[in-house]
């Protein structure tokens, strides 16, 4: 059997956005329609701004964070599974609706645990740029093993909140996950580490996208993925601040 | 205004200020120049994935 049929079998990527093959054209684009690093970023801060654009309206109307939260899941695969060449036009709404959901959890927290959304916002940020810092510098060097380590638990994460979001309907839950105890605690530090590992593959993939001269729509799609992860280090990060104020 | 809005506000300013700079900045050698590098991307005149070609290296061994 191959060594590298895990590869075959999992796809080579943690971050689902980035499990498609996509091919390079170099030979054939002219140079202003290849992605570029300055676009990708460009577009991220655009993604970032109309996500805390859609906060500051989930913040003053939560009512609307479990419709925002179902578009921004449905743009999101969408985005994925059906048509990444149009991640111009299903990113900014994802980002949109999922910052319309954030605003108004944040709300929440910051009603129970007053100065709760500052560290989250400050954690997360301080995170992005601490691993952008080590990857750019060469400090974190993703590989193929790395990628599949990383894969590997965000999909048993995954499964893990699936089971769990099943077994709500039966009025049941998989403890450990939302308790505020060691384990618990352990369990979310764990999550966290797992979401900002996963910052560094969507690092690697614009990097890797600019140097291959992907087309220009490839901006858009690193950016969403990007956004992607961002999104998911938050909640993870204000999950765990929730865990350990509730033991003060 | 808390020290808790100014210690965790001032990390997210200067963390967003490093973001956006140090993105437009190339990786270094250190980090594209490895044989190691995960390789996402096919060319256009292949028709194989990444992992075939891995695969039929590894029967030829």
């Amino acid at each position: 059997m191959s060594k590298h049929s895990a590869l075959n079998t999992f796809g080579r990527s943690g971050n689902p956005a980035f499990t498609r093959n996509f091919t390079s054209n170099d030979s054939t684009l002219p140079i202003s329609e290849r992605m570029t690093l300055d676009g990708a970023v460009n577009k991220t801060s655009i993604l970032l701004a109309l996500c805390f654009l859609g906060a500051g309206v989930g913040w003053n109307i939560p009512a609307l964070a479990i419709p925002a939260g179902i578009i921004g899941f449905i743009l999101a695969m969408v985005t994925i599974f059906r048509s990444p060449a149009k991640a111009g036009s299903t990113a900014p709404l994802y980002s949109l609706s999922q910052g319309v959901m954030l605003g108004a959890i944040t709300m929440f927290a910051e009603a129970m645990y007053p100065g709760i959304a500052i560290q989250a916002i400050g954690l997360t940020f301080g995170i992005l740029a601490s691993l952008l810092f080590c990857y750019k510098s060469g400090i974190i060097k993703p590989t193929e093993n790395f990628r599949l380590m990383i894969f590997s638990a965000t999909a048993g994460i995954a499964l893990l909140y699936l089971i769990s979001f099943i077994m709500s309907f039966f009025g049941s839950s998989i403890g450990f996950i939302h308790s505020n105890g060691l384990m618990g605690i352990g369990f979310s530090v764990f999550v966290v580490g797992i979401a900002a590992l996963n910052l560094v593959l969507d690092f690697d993939f614009i990097e890797e996208g600019a140097d291959k001269g992907m087309p220009k729509y490839m901006e858009w799609y690193g950016a969403f993925s990007l956004m992607v992860t961002l999104i998911w280090l938050y909640i993870e990060i204000l999950h765990l601040l929730m865990k350990l104020n509730s033991r003060r | 205004m808390s020290w808790n809005t100014i210690v965790f506000g001032g990390i997210f300013i200067l963390s967003l200020f490093i973001f956006i700079n140090i993105s437009k900045v190339k990786a270094s050698k250190n980090q594209l120049d490895r044989p190691d590098r995960i390789k996402r991307f096919r060319e256009t005149n292949t028709d194989t994935s990444e992992g075939d070609i891995y695969e039929n290296e590894d029967r030829k061994k």
